[in-house]
Order: C-alpha cells, then structure tokens, then sequence
C-alpha cells in the first residue's frame, strides 16, 4: 500500500498560487524528506493533507484511504487521521496546560483509556526528557522544550503515519539525535515518516527517500541513492587530485581550480579520471590522491532549486 | 464523545476564563437588588409581595445590565475561532479525528454551558439576595426567576452564535472585537432607539387626529386626556414594533418575554361569591377556580362593558359538565394580578420564536462557513 498518493493537487490563497499541480506518492515504511525553498508550498501540501487548508482541487489519499477529491470526504479524513500523528511547523501548544495535561487530552481525541494514556504520556515525555518539567506550564517553555513536546504529541496514537513539519527547528545536537533515534523506530516498526525540512544534512541522514517541491510543483521525487547516481551522470563530477609537482590542465575543456600546492579541483560533465591519469603522466607528474567527491544533497538541492 | 467540549472546557478552567466570566455574571442582579433594598424600605415586613421582587429583577434588563449580558456573550464568541486559528493551535486541533461540523458545534456546546452555569450561579445569588432582603422565597418564585434566567440565557446564545459567526468571517481578533462592538452599537442602540423615536411621533400624530380642538372624538374610556392617550399608544406601538422591526435585538425580545408579568382579571360575584373570572375572545367566561377544583364554563355568550360581562346578566352554568347552575352576576370589576414569567412567555411566545431562530441562523451560516475556512 502507498502511504500518500497525492495527484494534481491545487491550492490558491486569495490570489497567491501555492500548490500548482503537485504529485507526490510516499510508499509505506519509507522515510519520506520534504524539501523545497522558503515558500514553495511544503506547509500548505501537510495542511491540505489532514484537511486543515482546504485545496481547491486534485486528489489525496492517506493509508488507502481517499480523502479528498476536488472536495474532502469528512468520514474518510477522520478514519484516516485515527492513524496519523502531526507535528505542525510552529512550536504552539496551549500555554495553560502542563505537558501531562497536554498529552492527557490530545489522547482523548483518540479514545485511549485514561490509564493507557497516563502511561504513554510517560513514556513519551521520557524518550525526550520532558518527564523533569511533565508538571510546568507550556507558556514557560523554552523554543526547544515546546518542539519536543510537540513531537510526542504525535506520537500519542502510535501513528502509522507520521507528518511532520520541520521537526528539528530549534533542537539542540542531542535533541536533534533523540529525533533521529524516534525516526529510526518508527522505520523499525514498519511505519512511514514524511517530514519537511531544511536541514539537509540531517534529511540526507535519515531519509531513503526526498521529493523536492519549488513553487508549487514537485521537481524530484526518488531514493537519495537515485538522485545522486544521476546527478552525477547529468554533469555533476568533481574530482579532486593532489600531484608531487603541478600539472597544466589547461586545453583540457574541463573546469579546474587550484587549491593549495599540487592540488586541484576538476569538474567535467563525465567521469574523466582516465583522462586526468593520461595528463598528469603526459606531463612527468604523478598522482598522489584522486577521487571522486560524492555530491552531497545540499548541492543537488541548489541545483534543482535554481 | 464530544472532545471538543471536554478541550473546551478544560482550558476556559486553566485559563481562568470559566471563573471569571461566573463571577461577573454572578453580579449581574447587584444594582437590581440594590434598588429593591431602597424599595423595600416603606414596606412592612409581613408585606412584601413577591411580584415587586420579580418586577425589579425583570427591569433590570431593560438597562445596562442587558447591555452587559450581549457584550459578555458576545466577546466570548467573537473570539472562538479566529484566535486558535491565529495562535495555531487549531491547527492542533483540526490534526485530530474530528470532523470540522461536529468541532465547531462541540465548542459552541462549551460555551453554552458555561453561560448556562454563570446565569445559573446569577439566579441563585437573585434568590439568596431577596430572601436576605426579607421576602419569603417560594417554590412558584424559585420557579419564576429560574424561568426568567433561561430567556436571559437564550438571548445570550443568541449574541454567542453572533460572534462565532463574525469569528468565523473576520481573521483579525482586534478587528472582529471592533465590528462585534459596532454592531452591538447598532443593533441595540441605535436602532432600538430610531424605532422609539417612531414609535412616539407616531403616538403623538395618532392622539393628535382623536384629540382634535381639544375635544375626544368617538367614545374613548381608556382615559380622557392627551397625555394618557399617547402614553397608551406609544406603549401599544412600541410593543408592536419590537416584535416587527427589532427582531435582530435579543434584549428587545427579551423585555417583550417579561412585558405581561401581571394580567387583568375580573372579579365577578356570582352567587354571592367572588370569582377571578377570564374572558376569552368568543366572550366566553370560564372561572378557574383552582381551590374547589372545578371550571365553569358559561353555555351562553356574554357581551362585554367595560371588561365586564353585561348582557345577560344571568344565565346556567355547568359544574364540572355535570349539573347545572343558576348564575346571577351580581357585581365585576378589573384587578392586575401577578401572573408569573410562565404566563408572559406564553402570551408572547411569537418573541421567544423571534430569540431562537437568529441563533440558528447564526449559527448554521458560521458552521458553513468555518467548514471552507483555511485554519492557518
Ligand atoms: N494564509 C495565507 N494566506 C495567503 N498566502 C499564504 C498563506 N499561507 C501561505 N501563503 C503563501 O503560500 C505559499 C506557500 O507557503 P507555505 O507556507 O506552504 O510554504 P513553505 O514551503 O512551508 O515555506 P517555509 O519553508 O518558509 O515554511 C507562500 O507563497 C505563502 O506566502
Ligand atoms: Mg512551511
């Protein structure tokens, strides 16, 4: 079963165009990285999907289940979102609870017996060290402490789908590592993640999948290993050489930068290290150091963007 | 389950916002008891009817007291929807199984109780001051102000259902709370006043055409001069008006609820006793007469003078439908008796029709309208 399928999905604010046609499909059991610039629409696509922005027209379909089609269908959105855990992308809470009254009353909106919820709402605040302040007021939280909060917080129904928008904004080093550690239990467990965010060094680390979304539109969608292999065969290699005396690159129809002595930076459209090896042994030199530099998501991510 | 009631709930008690709103409503019948205590002061003490108590807790709501229950119900809804939306928490909320109606009904079910409960505590803190100032509290009283409480509590949904549809259209909190207060200018202002303005021209053209060159034209026994006359026909039309042109203004309607406390009865000797007989529109005299258990029921139509049956001045009438009685009418006159807040509302009950259906069209029209509404 495909966990999201969303097809042709539009959304207009007043006359602001947010979602132009977006396609998306987020297999189940995968770790799904929403990416995409400030503004692209990643906020508007997870409100759309649990019904909180109306979409004007298109298709969306949650754990098997059609939920909207050019209109929402209330009864399948609520079975559907029985299954869902949301971690929207602002830290707000209700100031006025305590994270144990929090969780406490999020967990009656699934019909959880109160003795069932008192225990997961240890658990959770356990598994990110809010158990200490479980009696404080939310109000007087820390940026940091609300998005921890806000991420048990969906996970209160044990969801088999997990959304989330930008769930590391504002964590510290160990906060962002407890994140990562829930993600890679719910992959365990068979569940699927779908996350918007910015970090891309972190989405590269947990994610096998991205879909990257620019004014509206879904511009890449495939396994993290995919879209490297292909970034590289689209013109993307960088290879890096260090020589034991310098070696004259120019007439070569390559893009060459010096770093330091004897080293340089070669980007060419096609692997071209046997080429490189026949210049620098034309010219009396030897190679102490060759290799190709992976692209890391970051630079694919500019790249799409552009 | 109703989780939207319990969210509800929970957080106008974390938040303060259910004890504050009981506590000023709980002072809503203050001045009104402060004037009974200044009232009450030439009354004797084994003297003191029930109906001057009742009439001053009625009045009240014809001044600022009624103001201040439309602007409490309607804060409390101006900001239901629009403010979660604003902070985010909605978003929160709208992430749940739940679907859009059932939430907005099931917050709205929140608020009407905690009215219910301020209103509630309102009537018993009524009750405990007038059995303080001296009177003594009967059931039927309990009854009455309890009664009073619920037309009291019904004009304040109708403001709540007003708010959570300005809520619902009006994203900016300060500004819903800016047209909330125009319209509450409006509505229970300016137009009630307009309409009072008419209403006494009107009065004063209609006594001027009877009182032409001084003189009453016609046989006219209500009273004999101008001033009674205008004063009668303004109160006629005014009555007249709220239910036809004021019937967007719930303090209007609620004013007309309470308007017939008191009803004319006739005391009829027949028989040598004495009867509080009622006549009905077919000029049909029945005598209720609760204390021997039995209606009589006159088998011959009257005609009326004054009030008071004239022609024949005698007929039968049926005992419990059984035997029948020689009735010799031998006197009648007119007497105003307290008749309660159950009798009021039953003669006006076109005006507590005219208190329920803007509700629900208020409250329809929000629910529509919360149901296309982006809740970021
Ligand atoms: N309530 C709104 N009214 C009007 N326009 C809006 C509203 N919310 C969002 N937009 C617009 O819709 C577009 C998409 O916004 P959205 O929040 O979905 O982007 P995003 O990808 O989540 O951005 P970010 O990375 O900054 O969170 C933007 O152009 C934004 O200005
Ligand atoms: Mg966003």
């Amino acid at each position: 079963m495909t966990a999201i399928i969303i097809e042709d999905l539009k959304k207009m604010y007043k006359d602001v165009k947010a979602l132009d046609g977006l396609n998306l499909n987020v297999p189940e059991g995968r770790i799904y990285g929403f990416l995409g610039p400030n503004g692209a629409g990643k906020s508007t696509t997870i409100m759309s999907m649990l019904g909180i922005v109306r979409p004007n027209s298109g298709r969306i379909e949650l754990l098997g289940k059609e939920v909207f089609n050019d209109g929402f269908s209330e009864g399948n959105l609520v079975k559907a979102k029985e299954r869902i855990g949301y971690m929207p992308e602002h830290a707000t809470l209700w100031d006025f609870l305590t994270p144990l009254q929090t969780l406490d009353i999020i967990g009656l909106a699934y019909r959880i017996p109160k003795m069932e919820r008192a225990k997961r709402a240890r658990e959770l605040l356990e598994m990110v060290d809010l158990w200490e302040d479980r009696n404080r007021k939310v109000g007087k939280f820390s940026k940091g402490m609300r998005q921890k909060l806000l991420l048990v917080q969906a996970l209160i129904n044990d969801p088999d789908l997990l959304i989330l928008d930008e769930p590391m904004n504002g964590l510290d080093p160990k906060g962002i590592a407890e994140f990562k550690e829930i993600i890679r239990r719910q992959k365990d467990e068979g569940k699927t993640v779908f996350f918007s965010s910015h970090i891309l060094a972190h989405v590269e680390e947990v994610c096998d999948t991205v879909g990257v979304i620019v004014r509206g539109k879904l511009r890449l969608e495939d396994t993290i290993d995919n879209i490297k292999r292909e970034f590289l065969e689209r013109g993307g290699y960088v290879i890096l050489v260090e020589t034991n005396k310098p070696v004259d690159f120019t007439g070569t129809g390559w893009k060459v930068e010096t770093r330091g002595e004897n080293r340089y930076v070669i980007r060419a459209s096609s692997d071209v290290r046997e080429r490189v090896y026949d210049v620098v042994s034309s010219q009396g030199a030897k190679i102490l150091q060759m290799k190709v530099r992976t692209p890391s998501l970051e630079e694919i991510f500019l790249k799409v963007v552009e | 389950m109703l989780w939207g009631t319990k969210l509800e709930l929970k957080q106008s008690l974390r938040t303060k916002k259910f004890i504050i709103i009981v506590i000023m409503m709980s002072l809503l019948y203050v001045p009104a008891l402060y004037g009974l205590k200044k009232l009450i002061a030439f009354m004797s003490p084994q003297n003191r009817p029930m109906n001057v108590a009742m009439s001053s807790i009625v009045s009240s709501m014809k001044d600022l007291t009624g103001f201040f229950i439309a602007l409490l119900a309607l804060l409390l809804g101006v900001m239901a929807i629009n403010a979660s939306v604003r902070k985010g928490t909605m978003a929160l909320v709208m992430s749940r199984p739940v679907k859009r109606r059932s939430y907005l009904l099931q917050k709205f079910l929140a608020h009407t109780i905690i009215l219910t409960v301020s209103v509630l505590v309102s009537a018993a803190v009524a009750l405990i001051g007038i059995r303080y100032l001296g009177f003594s509290v009967r059931p039927s009283f309990v009854g009455d102000v309890l009664l009073f409480s619920m037309v009291i509590l019904l004009a304040m949904i109708q403001f709540l259902a007003l708010g959570y549809l300005i809520s619902t259209l009006v994203r900016s909190t300060s500004a819903a709370v800016g047209i909330a207060v125009a319209l509450f200018l409006v509505m229970l202002i300016v137009v009630p006043l307009l309409v009072q303005t008419t209403a006494a021209s009107n009065a004063h053209r209609l006594a001027r055409e009877k009182f032409q060159n001084g003189n009453a034209i016609g046989n006219y026994t209500l009273g004999s001069n101008y001033e009674t006359y205008f004063n009668h026909e303004k109160n006629r039309l005014m009555r007249r008006y709220r239910t036809y042109y004021l019937f967007l203004d719930p303090i209007s309607q609620v004013n007309m609820l309470v308007s017939n406390l008191s009803e004319i009865v006739y005391i009829t000797r027949i028989n040598s006793t004495f009867y509080h007989a009622k006549y009905n529109s077919s000029l049909r005299m029945y005598l209720p007469d609760k204390s021997r258990g039995i209606v009589w029921r006159s088998e011959k139509e009257f005609t009326m003078k004054n009030g008071c049956p004239s022609v024949p001045p005698s007929g039968l009438v049926r005992v419990n439908g059984t035997a029948y009685y020689k009735m010799v009418v031998e006197s009648c006159y007119r007497q105003t008796v307290y008749a309660g807040v159950w009798h009021s509302i039953a003669v006006n009950r076109r005006n507590l029709i005219l208190l329920l259906i803007p509700t629900f069209v208020y409250l329809f029209a929000a629910v529509y309208r919360f149901n296309s509404m982006d809740l970021r």
